[in-house]
């Protein structure tokens, strides 16, 4: 991302931050959408995630983080949008907790499976599978995302996998 | 039954990128559906950055952009220079200009005032003082205590004046800053500069100025108590205020009854936020309360406890303009922490002022009253017991003097009879307090007699009731409205209903068994996964029962058991975990001698079903039942024990293959062959397999028979990364000489050093986490469950060993790896915490590190650690290490052969040890937050050489 739009963002030019959100809008969108499943709340997501960037971009002071920093305030509203929809969840007789994630649509039999086993893990579990395996992020990138040291990730990363493959054994 | 499905790391990457793109987004989507709905948002809530936008829009973007704020229409506060006039003011609400305010405030008239502002606060940079700036470090104050005063946030923008503008810290979620945070974390945070807009002032009677928010647009005019109700709080900041205009009322003191819902929350509690659980809030009413209470048409917003009386005193009939903002709490009926409304000022004028302790309040006119007693609120919350009923006690005021209530009730030991006094010298207050088994209903009558006062106690038991329980202590606070000497209130205790003859015994000592039914209730959990529950009652203390189920979404710490608690005084909750196929639980309720006991037994319909669910169950009992006294078991009827089990042999190994190296061939990633090496000191390896795969293990090591075969052992160990080359050494030891047939003793010890391979840092390594595997066949059967295994990573060479647990990591040093004897040895531990905190609250036995174990791994020795199990608080810094020096710990019999040894090593200040090889583990154990809570468990190890004579 260009240093100076940036640095023009952070001193309030509405310009600059919203080339920015051109710019990013539809990787994060895309990350989002993966974690959540849902498309609109993926979009709540990333909407939301921009605006909290942009209600404290002054705040932000190493540029060079811009990346992670997004990207970890996506994260939290990825949370904040699962919290939104567990409390007007009503009693289902699946207990899946994310069971609205299956209303998108699967192409097989197999996909449908794993996105409701991927709905049934936590959405930092989901992050971090996310962060590494389609993103391709290394530990130390997805520790600035996500904010927590080297060696946590790598100990979360194998528990995401772990809880995602017994979330498949127990279909 | 199809094969379980599993995924290699392509297909994972496939799936999730299937994920992410099923969702086809018109082409510019960002500047076309994105970058409008961003922009009218923004337009739309407060302004926090300057707004020092170009003069001019450039491009699609800018168009979009301006289109937005066309037809959204949302009023705009203009930046800049204050106007010379605010824009209309709210219903009998105060709004200035920021001169006008500046003005005012230099003439001490604002003084005690909350006021509306339209303008601005700047940050100030003084050189070597970033006012504002500061507010960024909030999460930096640790979470059990608020930060000692407001943040300096920076000026109120008024060209010529110097006007200092504070806020105070409030509980905020992390989602709004680029901080480290844990999931569900929150902080204190201030609100950060630049901000403008409608400002929400509140001028205190010596001139500080604090900041309380800025009012959404959206509200600026005030709005309804039924609109407020309309908003979504969750979609607010605690910065953004909303104006209501109502009524504040508190139905305390208010003369009315009201249900209290003190049902457990369905999400843990977050420790360190503002807690109203099972307790009255006041509202802002859409119509005036009359002396009857509230109208049922009208419209109320739950806010705070107090709020009324703190703000909403009023003398006039008329609504005033509140000021309301979300405000975090940790106890919530479903997801924890959760927003709530809070009142943070009154900004209408009139003839009311807020009150202070000593305003009169006119004498309710309709008596008798009847005063629902709350907790006491000068107590710490958290040192009350909220599931005990307090909310039972009622005073019915047949004088009109009783101002209010409040009451405690918590478990004690002895009983006490029934009192009244004053509290200290304040007679404004009488204090009555008693400890009962036979708990008195809790109504009171107040009312005048001949010479005074009495205080009537209602109990329903008949008289001479033994009863079998134990006793709670009340204690309740009568406030009055004027000075009443406790000496001049007679107590009595009246009877409810028919008393019985004194001479009749209890039925409550004499209990008949009974079986009861309990009924699904329909209305709470999952009614279709509640297993038919029959309860046998040998106490004869179960008053009725209900039962449901629900998804395990409790934060309770041992699942092995049924977690029983208090939902108040009489009534238990029983929480186990089962799963939905459970069809029927059998409880039996039975008496120890001085306490009950509660065990569950699920019936199994399906063997196979694992998908889990909290059963419930809901016991009234005719007594109050501490829940802490309560034991509870449970148990499957799956779970017969196998009435032949196994002979566990202890293998003795073959002294032919003791000390011989087996390779354990594999191919590594690439296809070359390779090996681990193992040193059999016990002489019972034949052979052994290695293999290596991207699976990932459950745990960091883990040591397993195979399933057909109880002569091999299936070592696994996690592995950091995948390389070429995986250096691995593992020595099985055998039991030391002397200690086999001890039950407790030593057992095998299998010791397993890895170096571990670091991505990037070794050449040929993939950067993914795995699993090594070795495979050892056996002479002789061994069960995994005698063999001790311990890992290290990177003896050879090093003289140092870690072991991590989320964000705690426990590392132990030695000096060297090979000491002569008699040598003393250096050994200390370090644990740091390197979280998303500034410094993390544990509790643990007062020593974090507990203790250090030394054992010979070619020898019999095996010394401590020891040590008990307080809670003691304590606390850990972000990333500074706490360091803890070696030191001796444990202990032995008198019949132990190594009596003298032992004898002479603790009395030997260093640590000297004989010639062999030792490994010393460090121990940590405690609980991350308060006691009871996530269970961190450490250990790192060294092993040494001591080399030498004897």
């Amino acid at each position: 991302m260009d240093r100076e739009l940036l640095d023009r963002a952070r001193t309030g030019d509405r310009e600059a931050f919203e080339l920015i959100v051109v710019a990013k809008g539809e990787p994060l969108f895309r990350t989002a959408l993966a974690i959540l499943g849902n498309e609109a709340d993926a979009r709540d997501a990333t909407q939301e995630a921009f605006i909290a960037s942009w209600r404290s971009f002054a705040g932000l002071r190493d540029l060079e983080r811009f990346d992670a920093w997004i990207g970890r305030i996506l994260i939290n509203e990825c949370r904040m949008a699962l919290r939104r929809r567990r409390r007007v969840r009503e009693v289902a007789v699946d207990d899946s907790p994310d069971s609205a994630d299956r209303q998108t649509s699967p192409d097989s039999h197999e996909s449908s499976d794993f996105d409701d086993a991927f709905s049934r893990l936590n959405v930092d579990q989901r992050a971090i599978l996310v962060l590494h395996h389609l993103h391709g992020y290394g530990v130390r990138e997805i520790g600035a995302w996500m904010g927590i040291p080297s060696g946590t990730v790598k100990w979360r990363l194998s528990r995401a996998r772990n809880a995602l493959r017994a979330e498949l054994e127990r279909q | 039954m199809s094969e379980p499905r599993r995924l290699d790391d392509d297909q994972l990457a496939a799936e999730l990128e299937r994920r992410s793109r099923s969702v086809s987004l018109s082409r510019d989507w960002s500047r076309q559906d994105l970058l409008p709905a961003v922009s009218a948002a923004i337009d739309t809530r407060p302004q926090r950055v300057t707004a020092s936008r170009a003069p001019a829009f450039a491009g699609l973007a800018a168009a979009a952009a301006i289109l937005v704020v066309l037809v959204v229409a949302v009023p705009r506060i203009s930046p800049g220079q204050p106007s010379s006039s605010a824009s209309p003011p709210p219903n009998g609400a105060r709004v200035l200009t920021a001169a006008e305010f500046a003005a005012q405030v230099s003439a001490g008239v604002l003084n005690g005032k909350t006021v509306l502002v339209d303008g601005a606060i700047r940050r100030y940079d003084a050189p070597g003082i970033l006012y504002g700036f500061n507010c960024w470090q909030e999460y930096m104050f640790p979470k059990d205590a608020p930060p000692g005063g407001d943040c300096v946030l920076g000026r109120l923008d008024v060209p010529g004046e110097t006007i200092w503008v504070n806020a105070p810290y409030v509980e905020t979620l992390n989602s709004l800053r680029p901080i480290r945070a844990e999931p569900g974390d929150w902080s204190w945070q201030a609100p950060q500069p630049p901000i403008e807009g409608r400002l929400v002032l509140s001028v205190s009677t010596a001139g500080f100025i604090e900041y309380l928010g800025t009012v959404l647009p959206s509200s600026a005019d005030a709005i309804s108590v039924e609109a407020a109700n309309q908003i979504d709080i969750d979609s607010l900041s605690p910065e953004d205020v909303i104006l209501v205009e109502g009524w504040l009322w508190s139905v305390e003191g208010s003369g009315r009854e009201i249900f209290i819902d003190c049902r457990a929350p369905s999400s843990s509690p977050i420790p360190g936020l503002p807690n109203n659980y099972c307790q009255p809030r006041d509202s802002l009413v859409s119509e005036r309360p009359s002396a009857e209470g509230l109208s049922r048409g009208g419209a109320h917003l739950p806010v705070q406890r107090g709020a009324a009386r703190t703000f909403g005193v009023h003398t006039d009939d008329r609504a005033h303009v509140f000021a309301v903002a979300p405000r975090l709490y940790g106890v919530c009926f479903e997801v924890a922490p959760c927003w709530q409304w809070e009142v943070v000022g009154r900004v209408s004028t009139g003839p009311t002022v807020a009150p202070t302790p000593t305003d009169p309040v006119p004498t309710p006119a309709v008596l008798p009253i009847t005063h629902t007693c709350g907790p006491i609120a000068s107590l710490d919350p958290s040192q009350q017991d909220q599931s005990l009923a307090w909310g039972r006690h009622t005073v019915v005021d047949e004088t009109g003097l009783i101002e209010r209530c409040e009451g405690s009730s918590a478990p004690t030991t002895d009983v006490a009879p029934l009192t009244v006094s004053n509290l200290g010298q304040d007679q404004t207050v009488l204090v009555v307090h008693w400890a009962s088994v036979c708990e008195i209903s809790g109504r009171f009558t107040f009312r005048r007699n001949q010479t005074a006062f009495e205080l009537l106690a209602e109990s329903d038991l008949p008289l001479n009731t033994l009863c079998d329980g134990l006793p709670v202590e009340h204690s309740l606070l009568l406030y009055m409205r004027e000075p009443t000497a406790a000496d001049k209130v007679d107590m009595q205790v009246i009877r409810v209903g028919t008393d019985l003859p004194t001479a009749t015994p209890t039925p409550t000592l004499t209990p008949v068994s009974r079986m009861i039914e309990c009924p699904v209730d329909p209305t709470s959990g999952e009614p279709d996964l509640a297993p038919k529950v029959s309860l046998s009652d040998h106490t004869g203390l179960v008053g009725d029962c209900s039962a449901f189920a629900g998804t395990p979404e409790f934060m309770i710490v041992d699942w092995s058991k049924p977690t029983v608690r208090n939902s108040g005084t009489s009534q238990l909750q029983v929480i186990w975990r089962g799963t939905v196929c459970d069809h029927q639980a059998n409880v039996l309720v039975s008496r120890h001698p001085d306490a009950l006991s509660i065990d569950v037994n699920l019936a199994d319909e399906y063997a196979s079903c694992d998908n889990p669910s909290a059963g419930y169950l809901v016991l009234n009992m005719l007594k109050p039942i501490d829940a802490g006294t309560v034991t509870a078991s449970i148990s499957r009827a799956s779970d017969s024990p196998d009435p032949n089990p196994p002979p566990d042999a202890p293998a003795t190994g073959d002294p032919v293959l003791a000390g011989q190296t087996v390779a354990c061939p594999y191919s590594d990633p690439v296809g070359r062959p390779t090996e681990v090496s193992i040193v059999d000191h016990a002489g019972l390896v034949i052979r052994c397999e290695a293999s290596i795969s991207s699976e990932t293990p459950a745990e960091q090591i883990s040591l397993a028979n195979a399933a057909d075969d109880p002569a091999t052992l299936t070592l696994a160990w996690q592995v950091a990364a995948i390389c070429s080359s995986m250096p691995a050494r593992v020595d099985l030891w055998p039991p030391p000489e002397g200690t086999r047939e001890h039950p407790q003793g030593p057992k095998y010890a299998l010791h397993l050093d890895v170096l571990d391979p670091v991505a990037g840092e070794i050449q040929g390594c993939r950067d993914v986490v795995g699993t090594q595997q070795l495979r050892l066949f056996l002479n002789e059967p061994l069960s995994a469950e005698r063999v001790d295994a311990l890992i290290t990573h990177g003896m050879s060479g090093t003289d140092s060993q870690l072991t991590a647990a989320g964000t705690f990591t426990l590392t132990v040093f030695a000096r060297a790896a090979e000491y002569a004897v008699d040598e003393p040895i250096d050994v200390h531990a370090e644990l740091v915490y390197e979280g998303p905190a500034r410094s993390a609250v544990v509790t643990g036995v007062g020593e974090l590190v507990n203790g250090f174990g030394v054992r010979q791994l070619d020898g019999p020795i095996s010394i401590g650690p020891g040590w008990n199990e307080p809670c003691i608080r304590d606390s850990l810094t972000n990333g500074v290490e706490l360091v803890e020096p070696y030191r001796k710990s444990g202990g032995w019999s008198e019949d132990d052969p190594l009596r003298d040894f032992y004898m002479s090593f603790f009395a030997d200040p260093e640590l000297r040890l004989p010639a062999g090889t030792w490994a010393i583990t460090a121990y940590s154990e405690f609980y991350s937050g308060e006691c009871g809570g996530e269970l961190v468990k450490l250990t790192a190890s060294v092993v040494i050489e001591v080399r030498g004579t004897n």
